[in-house]
């Protein structure tokens, strides 16, 4: 009997030591992200990680978005599902495409540039190897004629807090989100709201597949406005002057049109 | 107050006529197969082009040389060219948004450049015109593309002759040559951006059947008479001809 309670405490011992011992935390969190993008249609897309091991860090074309699941051809990019990023580079906005090669993956289209007097010039994108996407950029996937595919982006859930340059203009973007989010659950420090009309404020065109988008516009009350329009001060509303409620998807892009007379930097999450 | 009111204004005008892309981009290709007007599916290698359209109006077509019956109102953009399956290769393609202003239209425009032996690079004999998309403007969200399977376009058809140049001179044979069962007919006053058909006849009060198409010249064939440069063609006749005559035309030449 006493040698059996001696060994109960052994094992006891034993299993509170166990307990005891902290876990070991790996380094990062990593995920995918899955977005519904219907065949033979266009939609914007956005990646909300980032690179593996980089905190902060943009990760590659090639590494963030997956190509499981979509439609590659061996030859003809025409055929295959494609990537189109809106960027700049040394001569300003420019566009760099991608398709799905059988085997060997997202796989750069050289474009050709038209100038004025048909002195046109190619454009050779950066290997999809090669391309930092940074978080919070928009870029558009043209799928092939077919059946609704999901596209997964994936990477490592990031650490740091999203800040997006927004310029004057039209600008693809996206929140860097992993979860579904709303356009009035994020920080628009910075949005213009114009004089309160919606034909002067900034406005968010957000892409349902195809050419159609739903559009929302940044209110601020001015002055000497009725109370009434107090509750829609600095938020996103509809053309009806109606908040916007609206659930957005993780990984979904949209437009920004940008009306004020300077830029700013989208900080959703806050400084 | 006036002025101050119309500075305010300017400034608004200005500042909204900016809110856009300066960059616009589009991409080309056809769903296939698209064919020639002898039903033949356009060969690997033929000629695309992408065809800007000014507002209100239409693509007037082109010359046998490639050049623009129109080209006030229509601008070639750019080339494509056609790869496996008949149809057109996918070509991606941007431009400064001003360069093609919105509401003209693009078109896709399939070309017949085979020679008589059938190889490409020839002049023009025929065209085919996909239907019209409406050019995007500098405000435009959405991913613009000509001639797509996506859009439901079928395949295009050579369906439209190409014209002469003006100018081109009417030919004049200069030489006849039976030789069994083909004659070697030769002409001066030609133009090399021009295509002749010659025709032929055993009765000059019957029909002209025409015994060689897509004649043209090239480097290569033209040769030197009595007259200067003639541009010759062998046509195949029946063997035990007792009396046959020749005559040279430009098809669908400009007046």
């Amino acid at each position: 009997m006493k040698k059996f309670l001696m060994i109960t405490a052994a094992l006891a011992s034993a299993g509170w030591m166990q307990a005891a011992m902290p876990a070991l935390e790996g380094t990062n969190v990593v995920g995918f992200a899955a977005i519904g993008v219907p065949g033979g249609t266009n939609s914007i897309v956005t990646v909300p990680f980032e690179a593996c091991l980089g905190a902060g860090v943009s990760g590659m074309l090639s590494d963030l978005v997956a190509t499981n699941g979509l439609t590659s051809h061996a030859s003809d990019p025409a055929s295959a599902d494609q990537l189109v990023v809106l960027t700049t580079n040394e001569t300003g906005q420019v566009y760099y495409y991608y398709w799905y090669e059988t085997v060997a993956g997202w796989t750069a289209i050289t474009t050709e540039k038209l100038m004025p007097g048909g002195t046109n010039a190619t454009v050779n994108p950066p290997a999809a190897t090669n391309f930092p996407i940074a978080r919070g950029l928009g870029f558009w996937i043209k799928r092939a004629p077919g059946a609704a595919q999901t596209l997964y982006v994936k990477g490592q859930v990031s650490s740091a807090k999203q800040a997006t340059l927004i310029e004057q203009g039209l600008n693809l973007i996206g929140y860097g989100s992993v979860t579904n989010f709303t356009l009035n659950g994020l920080d628009w420090t910075g949005a213009y709201g114009g004089t309160g009309n919606t034909a002067t404020s900034d406005k968010i065109l957000v892409c349902n597949g195809g050419n159609s988008f739903t559009e929302y516009f940044f209110f601020v009350k001015p002055v000497g406005w009725d109370t009434a329009y107090d509750a829609l001060s600095n938020k996103w509303i509809t053309k009806d002057y109606q908040v916007a409620t609206g659930t957005i998807p993780a990984g979904q892009g949209f437009w920004y049109l940008r009306r004020g007379t300077s830029s700013f930097t989208f900080r959703p999450d806050g400084e | 107050m006036k002025n101050a009111l119309s500075v305010v204004t300017g400034v608004l005008l200005a500042a909204s006529s900016f809110a856009g892309l300066s960059q616009l981009t589009l991409s080309i290709s056809t769903p296939g197969p698209d064919t020639y007007a002898d039903g033949q599916p356009v060969q690997v290698g033929e000629t695309y082009l992408l065809v800007y359209v000014n507002q209100g109006a239409s693509f007037q077509g082109l010359y046998t040389d490639g050049s623009l019956v129109d080209p006030v109102n229509n601008r070639v953009a750019t080339k494509a060219y056609a790869v496996a399956g008949a149809k057109c290769g996918f070509k991606a393609v941007q431009y400064p948004a001003e360069l093609f202003p919105a509401g003209g239209s693009w078109v896709i425009v399939v070309l017949d450049t085979r020679t008589g032996d059938g190889a490409l690079g020839g002049l023009v004999a025929g065209q085919g015109v996909s239907a019209a998309t409406v050019a995007a403007g500098s405000t435009s969200t959405s991913l613009g593309a000509v001639g797509a399977a996506s859009q439901g376009v079928a395949g295009l058809t050579v369906s439209g002759q190409t014209l002469a140049p003006a100018g081109t001179p009417a030919p004049e044979i200069t030489a006849v040559q039976p030789n069994g069962d083909t004659v070697n007919v030769r002409f001066k006053n030609f133009s090399d951006k021009a295509l002749y058909e010659v025709q032929s006849t055993t009765d000059l009060a019957g029909q002209w059947q025409t015994v060689a198409k897509r004649v043209q010249a090239t480097a290569q064939n033209i040769v030197q008479g009595e007259n200067g440069a003639e541009l010759p063609a062998a046509v195949q006749v029946p063997a035990g001809d007792k009396v046959r005559f020749f005559k040279v035309i430009v098809p669908n030449a400009a007046q």
